[in-house]
C-alpha cells in the first residue's frame, strides 16, 4: 500500500502522508518531476515505520488525520534523535491556517502549504528541501572522505615509523641478517652482514646466496652446494644450526661463523632468513686456551717427571747414609762403655735428620702424586694398634728428648684392610704436629678403636688450640698454623694426612678451642673404601661440613 | 773376619752400580755373617751365576743399571732354568718401585733408603736358617 515510488532512484527521499489516497495522488504528481524518491503513508503509524527506516530530506505531513493526527505524529518524529532535524511541512486547509499555523511552528514545523496547495509553490518548497539534503549529505561525504584520508595517512605513519624502527634494531644487531627467497636469493641483508662479508648491500640483494658466500663445511671440505645445510636453509628446506662453517668475503678471504637458519611461513617472498656472527675471534681465543691447556699439562707433567728424578737422586745417597750410620750407631750400642757419649749422641742426630731429609722428599713427591690424582693404596691386613704403637716407638727418642709424656691404651687389636705406609704416615704426621704444637704441657694421648664408621684413631695434645677460622685452613696445602719462622717443613703434613685418610673412604677432623688444645681424629672404614681413587683436590669434602659446625658451636 | 767360610748359602748376590751402597751393603751384610757378591749391573750378575758354583740365596736387585738393567736382568734369570728358582728383592729409589717390583715378579721390596733393620729383616726372611750361622751381631773385628 505504501512505500510507493514515483521518481527515478535518487537518494533524497521525501516522505508524504495523507490518510486521503487522492491527496497522495496529487502530491506524488506535482513532485514527480523532481528526481529522488517519494514515499507515502495513510498513516501517522505508517509514517513513523518509515522514519525508523531511513532518512528523509522532508516530510509532507497532514494535519488532519484519524487516530495519531499530524501534530501528534510530528511530536512523536521529534523525540528521535536521528529524526530531530528532519524539515516537517504541515499540509493543512486554509480555514484552519490561523489556529493550525501557531500550533505547528510551535512543534518544529518549518513551513505551511495550504490545501488545495498549488502546484508549482509546493514542487519548489520540496525542491529547495531536497537541495539542501542533498548539500548537506555531500558535505558530509566529503567530510567521511576526509576523515578516512587523514586515518591512511596516520596508518601510513604508524607503519613506516614500525618499518624504521625494524630497519634500525636489524642496524644495531651485532649478528649478519640475510633473508633468502625460495631460490637461495638474497632478499635483504643487514649492515652487520655486509660487514662480516665485505661485500655492500647491492652487490648481494638478488644474488644466489650460497654460491656466492659458502666456502667451507665444518669438516674443512669446498662447499659445491650439494647436500649443504646451509644451503637447505637458505632454500627454505629446513632450519638448522649452523656451527663451523667458513664464508667466502668479497675480497677472496674467508671468515668462519656460527649461526641459526629460520624458516619463514607467512612472508611471502620470504623463505628463510640466517643469524650468523663471525666467530674468527672466538675461535682465535679457543685455539689459544688449548694451546696454553696444552702447555700448563706439560708444564705440570715436566714437573712431576722432574720430583719424580729428583727423589730418585735424592734418595740414592741418602742410602749408604743412613745404613752407615745405623750400623755405627748398632756397633756404638754393642761398645756403649768404652764410646764417648758425643759420638752416640751425633750418630743419633744424623740419624734423625737423614729420617728428617726422607720424609721431606717423600711429600714432596705425595704433592704431585696426589694433585694429579694417583695416590695408589697397596692395602693389607694389619693391626692398627700395633702401627701406632711401632710409630710411637720411633718417635721415643725425640719424644723423650722433648720431655713429652704419651699416653697409649689401645686395649685390644684393631685389624683391618688399609695401606700400611700411608697410615703410618697419617699417625706420623699428627703425632710430629701435636710435638710441634703441644705447647708446655708436653702430654699427648693416642687412642685406637671402633668408631661409627669403622676405626678411629685420634691425637690428643694440650696446646694452644686452634681457632675455628684457623680449622678451617689447616687442612690446605701449604698452610701452617704458625709462620715460617718458627716451625720448618713444607706445611703439608695435615693436606696429606686428609688426602690419605679420604683416599681410604675416610675423613679426619679436628676438635679444638683456643687454649684447650686439640684432637684430631681419623675415622676410615675397616676396608678402604675407596682404594686408589682420589677426589679431585678442589672438590668439596665432607670435612667442609665439619669445620662449619666446629665454627658455629 | 771368620775363620770359616760360610756356607754357599749364606751367600747374597747384590746388583747394584752405586759404589757406595755396594760397599755398606756388603759391610753391613759381612757384619751379620753373610757373604756377597757384589756386580755392578745385570750383564755381570749374570755372567756370575752362570760362571760360579756359588749360588745365592737371594738376589738384591736395584731397577736402573747400566748395560742390562732389571727387567732385561729378570727376562734372562726366569728364562734360565737353574737361574730362576733364586728369589729376588727389589732395592731402588724409584716412587713407582712397588708397582715394578710385582711386574717383575719380586718376592719383596726395599726402599731406598731403607732402615738397616727393615733391610737386615728382609734378607733374613730368605735367608736358610739351617746350621746356626744366621746368627745376628757384629763380628769381632
Amino acid at each position: 500500500m505504501s512505500d510507493t515510488t514515483t521518481a527515478p532512484r535518487d537518494d533524497v527521499a521525501i516522505l508524504v502522508v495523507d490518510d486521503e489516497p487522492k491527496n497522495l495522488f496529487a502530491v506524488e504528481a506535482v513532485l514527480s518531476g523532481l528526481g529522488g524518491t517519494l514515499v507515502t503513508a495513510l498513516s501517522g503509524r505508517e509514517a513513523l515505520r518509515h522514519v525508523l527506516n531511513r532518512d528523509f530530506a522532508a516530510i509532507l505531513l497532514d494535519v488532519q488525520m484519524p487516530d495519531l493526527d499530524g501534530f501528534q505524529t510530528a511530536q512523536i518524529i521529534r523525540q528521535r534523535d536521528r529524526c530531530r532535524h528532519v524539515p516537517i511541512i504541515f499540509i493543512t486547509a486554509i480555514s484552519k491556517a490561523s489556529e493550525h499555523v501557531r500550533l505547528g511552528y510551535s512543534l518544529g514545523a518549518v513551513d505551511y502549504v495550504f490545501k488545495p496547495f498549488e502546484a508549482e509553490i509546493l514542487r519548489s518548497k520540496i525542491n529547495v528541501f531536497m537541495e539542501l539534503y542533498r548539500n548537506r549529505e555531500h558535505v558530509r561525504r566529503q567530510a567521511e572522505q576526509l576523515r578516512a584520508l587523514e586515518e591512511r595517512r596516520l596508518a601510513a605513519e604508524v607503519l613506516e615509523s614500525v618499518r624504521r624502527q625494524n630497519e634500525l634494531v636489524l642496524n644495531a644487531v651485532g649478528e649478519g641478517i640475510c633473508g633468502f627467497d625460495g631460490d637461495g636469493r638474497v632478499v635483504f641483508v643487514n649492515p652487520a652482514a655486509c660487514r662480516i662479508t665485505g661485500f655492500r648491500r647491492e652487490e648481494l640483494i638478488g644474488q644466489p646466496g650460497h654460491a656466492l658466500l659458502h666456502h667451507t663445511r665444518a669438516d674443512g671440505q669446498h662447499c659445491s652446494g650439494e647436500d649443504c645445510d646451509l644451503y637447505d636453509v637458505m632454500r627454505g628446506r629446513g632450519a638448522r644450526a649452523i656451527e663451523g662453517a667458513v664464508l667466502w668475503r668479497k675480497d677472496g678471504t674467508s671468515v668462519p661463523i656460527d649461526g641459526m637458519g629460520t624458516l619463514l611461513h607467512d612472508a611471502r617472498d620470504l623463505v628463510s632468513v640466517v643469524v650468523f656472527r663471525d666467530v674468527t675471534e672466538r675461535r682465535q681465543i679457543e685455539h689459544e686456551r688449548g694451546r696454553l691447556v696444552r702447555e700448563l699439562e706439560e708444564a705440570i707433567s715436566a714437573r712431576d717427571d722432574f720430583l719424580s728424578i729428583a727423589s730418585h737422586e735424592l734418595r740414592t745417597p741418602l742410602t749408604p747414609i743412613r745404613l752407615s750410620v745405623q750400623s755405627l750407631k748398632r756397633k756404638g750400642q754393642s761398645l756403649a762403655a768404652v764410646m764417648p757419649k758425643g759420638l752416640t749422641n751425633q750418630l743419633e742426630t744424623m740419624d734423625r735428620q737423614v729420617g728428617r731429609l726422607d720424609t721431606l722428599i717423600n711429600e714432596l713427591l705425595d704433592v704431585s702424586r696426589i694433585t694429579v690424582g694417583r695416590l695408589d693404596l697397596e692395602l693389607s691386613e694389619f693391626d692398627a694398634a700395633a702401627l701406632v704403637r711401632e710409630v710411637v716407638g720411633r718417635f721415643q727418642q725425640e719424644l723423650d728428648w722433648g720431655g713429652y709424656k704419651v699416653t697409649f691404651d689401645p686395649g685390644g687389636p684393631v685389624v683391618g684392610r688399609w695401606d700400611r705406609l700411608r697410615l703410618d704416615q697419617v699417625v706420623s704426621n699428627l703425632l710430629s704436629n701435636a710435638m710441634k704444637y703441644g705447647g708446655e704441657r708436653k702430654a699427648i694421648e693416642l687412642r685406637v678403636g671402633d668408631g661409627a664408621a669403622g676405626i678411629e684413631i685420634s691425637v690428643r695434645d694440650h696446646g694452644a688450640g686452634i681457632s675455628p677460622e684457623d680449622q678451617e685452613r689447616i687442612f690446605e696445602r701449604f698452610e701452617r698454623l704458625i709462620s715460617v719462622r718458627h716451625f720448618g717443613g713444607f706445611g703439608l703434613g695435615l693436606w696429606i694426612v686428609r688426602q690419605i685418610v679420604e683416599a681410604h673412604g675416610g675423613r679426619v677432623r679436628v676438635h679444638s678451642a683456643p687454649g684447650e688444645g686439640s684432637t684430631f681424629t681419623v675415622e676410615v672404614p675397616r676396608v678402604a673404601a675407596r682404594a686408589g681413587t682420589l677426589a679431585r683436590p678442589d672438590e668439596p669434602t665432607p670435612l667442609h661440613s665439619e669445620r662449619v659446625r666446629l665454627t658455629n658451636r | 773376619m771368620e775363620t770359616d767360610p760360610p756356607p754357599l748359602t749364606r751367600t747374597v748376590m747384590l746388583i747394584e752400580d752405586d759404589r757406595d751402597i755396594c760397599e755398606i751393603v756388603e759391610q753391613i751384610l759381612a757384619d751379620e755373617g753373610y757373604e756377597t757378591i757384589v756386580v755392578p749391573n745385570g750383564a755381570e750378575g749374570l755372567r756370575r751365576l752362570r760362571a760360579s758354583a756359588q749360588r745365592p740365596f737371594l738376589i738384591v736387585l736395584d731397577l736402573m743399571l747400566p748395560i742390562m738393567d732389571a727387567w732385561q736382568f729378570r727376562a734372562e734369570q726366569t728364562s734360565d732354568a737353574r737361574l730362576a728358582g733364586i728369589p729376588v728383592v727389589i732395592f731402588s729409589a724409584n716412587p713407582k718401585v712397588g708397582q715394578h717390583a710385582d711386574a717383575l715378579g719380586a718376592v719383596a721390596v726395599i726402599r731406598k733408603p731403607p732402615n738397616l733393620d727393615d733391610f737386615l729383616s728382609v734378607v733374613g726372611r730368605f735367608s736358610p736358617a739351617d746350621d746356626g750361622a744366621a746368627t745376628s751381631g757384629p763380628t769381632s773385628p
